[in-house]
């Protein structure tokens, strides 16, 4: 009788019907709630690129972001590690650069790209591995020899950009046919999108529908766990960068992060200050890149991830360290405080969450990633 | 304006207007020894890991202001970026670049060059 009377307690907790509402959120946690919204936002339109939100712009890119003869050896296309069915990531644990693939999904809404935030926009970012020697390695007269022979994708780029010419604007509008469609892979709506927004219209009915240990992890990663802190706003990050305790030694040496990626980035003749940009000289989408300042702080950090898809894209960390999203609360949970440098009070503490916590929190991340595939 | 040039308008009674009118601030105006100021944000509210500028009014008008930046105290570090700085005439000044990468308590601070001293004029915004 007891244990029967004590299953049923449990079943209670366990389960909040739909018209005890959600859990408490303070004012302060519901605001910041209410700072992960909405989604999706609009369109983040990229003045450094003409063709950007073209429909030819984007089904060009489209085509050219699955052509392996856009390849040196005519095996390799952006998708074989971007992979559309994986988010546009590949699932592996690192490249030869001995850093995780980023999955591409609200790469339009970056304002800084890859792990060290080398490039400061999609079309230069795309440039880079369609150039390098050890990636896709193109050059203007391999692109020419490509749209000589396919008539069809030299019409589509006539179109957009006028007579191919073999020299380096080649591999740039190339590069920004493939930024405009990747501009348009934006993760899909999640059901924590459908709490927050209950939550804003004050309809707990429908708040009630989102798992209570997710709320609860919800509570956690907008309270004490202070998650929020760098995972900011709609896309559940700053866009910024920060040491959180990885190590940055790959075999190769010590990986600089974002020390090396800015040295990159400002000494870039592709950046958007320089004359690749399409924008006028007072683009409002260069004011990091003229303003931003390198510091030695910055050695040994690594781009503030989202967390949006997050299910679609393991492992995780920039040197894919993590292969779960458990092994990624159990790190922030266990921090080595000694690893990370700190002058004043520490941003990052171990967390020491119980492992109703632990699973909580995990839960929650697991509410960032709709079931159904994004839009290619 | 040159110190001869304002010698010469002094000399005719022009006591530099507008420029001058502005002065005192109202309050609330930050202030440090001589130097007021007044700032506010281009497009409120600031918002973690967007950039904004600031238009900042001094008095005296023909204050510099040498520079912007922001600090957390707390942490111990500042913004990932330095603002520019552009002199909008009658005392009025535009920096740009700005951007508060975490929640939590700012320190804003504001350079000013008068009268030969540079005054440090500093508020505080706290970010939810």
């Amino acid at each position: 009788m007891i244990a029967w009377a004590s299953l049923a307690v449990a079943a209670l907790i366990a389960v909040r019907p739909a018209w005890a509402g959600p859990i408490q959120f303070t004012a302060e946690e519901r605001a910041r709630i209410q700072a992960h919204g909405p989604w999706p936002p609009p369109p983040r339109r990229d003045a450094g690129n003409r063709v950007d939100g073209r429909p030819e712009a984007i089904e060009l890119g489209r085509r050219l972001f699955s052509d392996k003869r856009l390849s040196a050896s005519g095996q390799l296309a952006c998708a074989s590690c971007h992979d559309p069915r994986q988010a546009f990531q590949d699932g592996r644990r690192f490249t030869r650069h001995g850093r995780n693939t980023p999955g591409l999904l609200d790469a339009g809404q970056q304002r800084w790209l890859g792990w060290d935030g080398a490039k400061d926009s999609l079309w230069a970012a795309s440039l880079a591995p369609l150039t390098a020697g050890d990636e896709l390695a193109a050059t203007p007269q391999s692109l020419l020899a490509l749209l000589g022979r396919d008539r069809g994708l030299r019409r589509r780029y006539q179109t957009l950009f006028g007579a191919p010419v073999a020299d380096e604007s080649l591999l740039v509008n190339a590069a920004k046919a493939l930024a405009a469609y990747q501009a348009t892979l934006v993760s899909p709506r999640t059901s924590f999108d459908d709490f927050r927004d209950a939550l804003a219209r004050g309809d707990s009915v429908a708040a009630s529908r989102f798992p209570e240990a997710a709320q609860r992890g919800l509570k956690i990663f907008v309270g004490q766990g202070r998650c929020f802190f760098c995972h900011a706003g709609p896309a559940f990050t700053n866009g910024e960068f920060g040491d959180v305790g990885r190590p940055f030694f790959t075999a190769a040496g010590a990986d600089p992060g974002r020390w090396g990626g800015l040295q990159q980035l400002l000494a870039s003749p592709y950046n958007r200050l320089g004359g690749y940009s399409d924008a006028p000289a007072d683009d409002a989408l260069a004011v990091a890149t003229r303003h931003v300042v390198l510091e030695p702080r910055h050695f040994g950090e690594f781009k503030v991830p989202g967390l949006r898809a997050l299910l679609a894209t393991p492992p995780y960390f920039h040197d894919g360290s993590a292969a779960t999203l458990e092994d990624v609360v159990r790190h922030y949970s266990e921090l080595d405080e000694t690893r990370l440098h700190a002058d004043g009070a520490r941003l990052l503490q171990a967390l020491w969450l119980s492992p109703l916590q632990s699973a909580d929190l995990a839960a929650f991340l697991k509410t960032l990633s709709a079931p159904t595939r994004a839009k290619r | 304006m040159t110190p001869a040039a304002r010698a010469f308008c002094a000399a005719l009674g022009v006591v530099l207007l507008p420029a001058w009118a502005a002065c005192p601030l109202p309050k609330p105006a930050l202030q440090q020894g001589a130097v007021q100021a007044t700032w506010q944000i281009d497009a409120a509210p600031i918002t973690v890991g967007r950039h904004f500028a600031i238009d900042v009014q001094l008095c005296p008008a023909d204050a510099t202001l040498a520079r912007v930046d922001a600090t957390m105290p707390e942490h111990k570090h500042g913004m990932n970026y330095r603002p520019s700085l552009k002199a909008t005439g009658a005392g009025r000044w535009r920096a740009e670049g700005l951007m508060f990468h975490m929640p939590g308590r700012w320190e804003l601070r504001l350079d000013v060059q008068a009268g030969g001293r540079t005054e440090t004029l500093v508020d505080t915004i706290t970010l939810p």
